[in-house]
């Protein structure tokens, strides 16, 4: 990316990409390895390389895989969206629920719930969460188009996203039967238990896109923080980019939600935590958040499997306790540092 | 490039901001936009930058319509400086001004040598170099006005449009500010540049345009703008003038 001059990186960490990346690997081969019963993984992937069918082989590429890889995807999602909206939005609060596009992928999926579509095929979930977003996404472009501001597009997603949880919350309260309510509840705290390589599939080539069309914005995003004038005279198009971030972060969150539930606070605090190693540039935040946010979605996807409550924690919930009070540091140290 | 804006006309609901404005810069000029508050000399500067579109009349860029240049075109030969200090993530000096090269680099393309030389060019005319590899809110707001600039400058437009430029800087960076724009006219830019003081106008503009209630009051140097009749017409105050030529003004009284 901005690789100006060699003076440019002088203050930029020059580990910070290749160790984040390495530390990503470690706890994907760390998650593949960690779970409920003992498991040769060295011996399980053999098998697989070699197309034996062993119950070994199984675990991996149906249980084990699948939860890492799952894991590492949703958590690069929510770390690259978190810090695009903060970039788009000139918020360091922002992340993919303030525009709504989290709420509606949820209510998509809840939907799917509700009709008990979900039991009829195994798409039907995942369809529905990425439709929500779809949903959010189409009314947010008809908003922010020309001469919207960003505080009209905030407002926009706080609507979006409130209006998306009551009727979750009408879903939940005229559910069938409780066990239909107990579902959905469990499935809104996100989790990465069980998902099989059809989820993997069916998330991995939208997430991709959305990836790519909020990476190729990247030098946009810091032009926007000399603010909306400067950057129009820089030739961004802002309606255009906020169209490509906005739809960027539909396609990946969305897809992220379907596979994985609601998982909140790792797209708001890792590109909090991050930001001062990159110089607080907006663009060279987008791909290390990804790779922060895929970390700490695997370490505490590992975390649940390791302290063994039953029934399992689910994954937004560990996020969630684990985040909160680190946002009260943050909040903490910034009063410390206003007084 | 010459700029040349005919019959301007732009309104904000029902209150009229300009009326019938018209204006036109050569490059090697520094035109000062003047006039009291509320006079329309930022709307007419964003005008002239595409960044508000007239509800009436025409801007040319060498004698093309604005709206008809290529917005990559329009980015690379005319730069603007913004009102005020505004920079939202506390980024690093040197990466503030290499976004004046985001028109020559955008996308996944990787900035050239050509580009690296024009970051350390204009860092070098604003004399920030040492500050390079400071965060934006560590700087002292002259400080911060000239890592501005520089981005303005990183652009090598043939335009330059400054908004202010010199607003709340001691007398010191003020005429470092003022220097430097006339340094850059006289390498063939064009400089329109809005400005509240006016003996700097006086003093470092070729031309000066004198707006007031969104009308031209009066286009010429600086010596027939600043007349005593238009100055007690416009800003309700009397002159005290010095220097040869009346090369510098102080507003002494309100009128």
């Amino acid at each position: 990316m901005n690789m100006l001059n060699p003076s440019t990186t002088r203050q930029l960490a020059p580990w910070l990409i290749p160790g984040l990346t390495v530390l990503m690997l470690i706890l994907f081969v760390l998650s593949l390895g960690i779970g409920y019963a003992a498991f040769d993984l060295a011996g399980a992937m053999g098998d697989v390389l070699q197309g034996r069918q062993s119950l070994a082989a199984l675990v991996f590429s149906e249980l084990r895989f699948p939860r890492a890889f799952i894991g590492a995807m949703v958590g690069f999602t929510l770390g690259l969206s978190g810090a695009a909206m903060q970039g788009l939005l000139r918020n360091p609060l922002a992340d993919p629920g303030v525009i709504g596009i989290s709420g509606s992928a949820a209510f998509g999926a809840v939907v799917v719930f509700y009709w008990g579509l979900a039991g009829t095929f195994s798409l039907a979930l995942p369809l529905g969460g990425i439709a929500g977003a779809m949903l959010a996404a189409m009314v947010l472009f008809r908003i922010s188009g020309r001469g919207a501001t960003t505080t009209t597009l905030i407002l926009a997603g706080v609507a979006i996203n409130s209006f998306a949880g009551a009727l979750t919350a009408l879903a939940l309260n005229l559910a069938p039967n409780p066990f239909a309510a107990v579902e959905i509840m469990y499935w809104l705290m996100g989790s990465l238990a069980d998902r099989s390589l059809h989820h993997v599939w069916l998330g991995t080539p939208l997430m991709l896109l959305g990836w790519l069309l909020i990476l190729s914005r990247s030098r946009a995003l810091d032009a926007l923080s000399l603010g909306e004038d400067t950057a129009r005279s820089l030739g961004v198009n802002i309606v255009g980019l906020r169209r490509v971030l906005v739809a960027g972060t539909a396609l990946a969150v969305g897809s992220s939600v379907a596979v994985a539930g609601a998982v909140g606070f790792v797209g708001l605090v890792v590109p909090h935590l991050l930001r001062p190693f990159v110089a607080n540039q907006p663009s060279r935040l987008l791909l290390v958040s990804g790779l922060g946010g895929a970390s700490v979605t695997m370490a505490a996807d590992m975390l649940i499997r390791l302290i063994m409550v039953r029934p399992e924690l689910k994954l937004g919930v560990v996020t969630a306790i684990v985040g909160a009070p680190f946002l009260f540091s943050l909040i903490w140290k910034l009063r410390r540092n206003e007084l | 490039m010459k700029i040349e804006a005919r019959d301007i006309v732009f309104r904000t609901g029902d209150a009229d901001i300009l009326r019938d404005v018209g204006l036109t810069v050569f490059g090697g000029e520094v035109v000062g936009l003047i006039g009291p508050n509320g006079a329309g000399k930022t709307t007419l500067l964003r005008i002239l930058a595409n960044l508000l579109e007239p509800a009436g009349g025409e801007v040319r860029y060498d004698g093309k319509a604005i709206g008809k240049i290529p917005a990559s075109e329009f980015a690379r030969s005319v730069s603007y400086l913004a009102q005020g200090n505004l920079v939202h993530w506390s980024l690093r000096v040197e990466a503030v001004v290499a976004l004046g090269r985001l028109p020559y680099a955008n996308g996944f393309r990787a900035f050239s040598a050509d580009d690296v030389a024009a970051v350390q060019v204009a860092m070098a005319e604003a004399d920030i170099l040492p500050l390079r590899d400071r965060n934006f809110d560590t700087l002292s707001g002259g400080e911060q006005r000239r890592v501005l600039l520089a981005r303005a400058l990183a652009v090598r437009g043939k335009i330059l449009l400054a908004d202010e430029p010199g607003a709340a800087l001691d007398p010191y960076h003020h005429l470092q500010i003022m220097e430097l724009l006339a340094r850059t006219a006289s390498s063939g830019v064009g400089v329109v540049v809005v400005l509240h003081d006016l003996s700097m106008a006086a003093r470092f503009c070729s031309r000066l345009v004198l707006l007031d209630q969104g009308r031209v009051v009066a286009d010429g140097t600086p010596d027939e703008v600043l007349s005593d009749r238009h100055v007690a017409d416009v800003y309700r105050v009397s002159l005290e003038r010095g220097g040869s030529n009346s090369s510098f003004v102080i507003p002494r009284d309100r009128l």
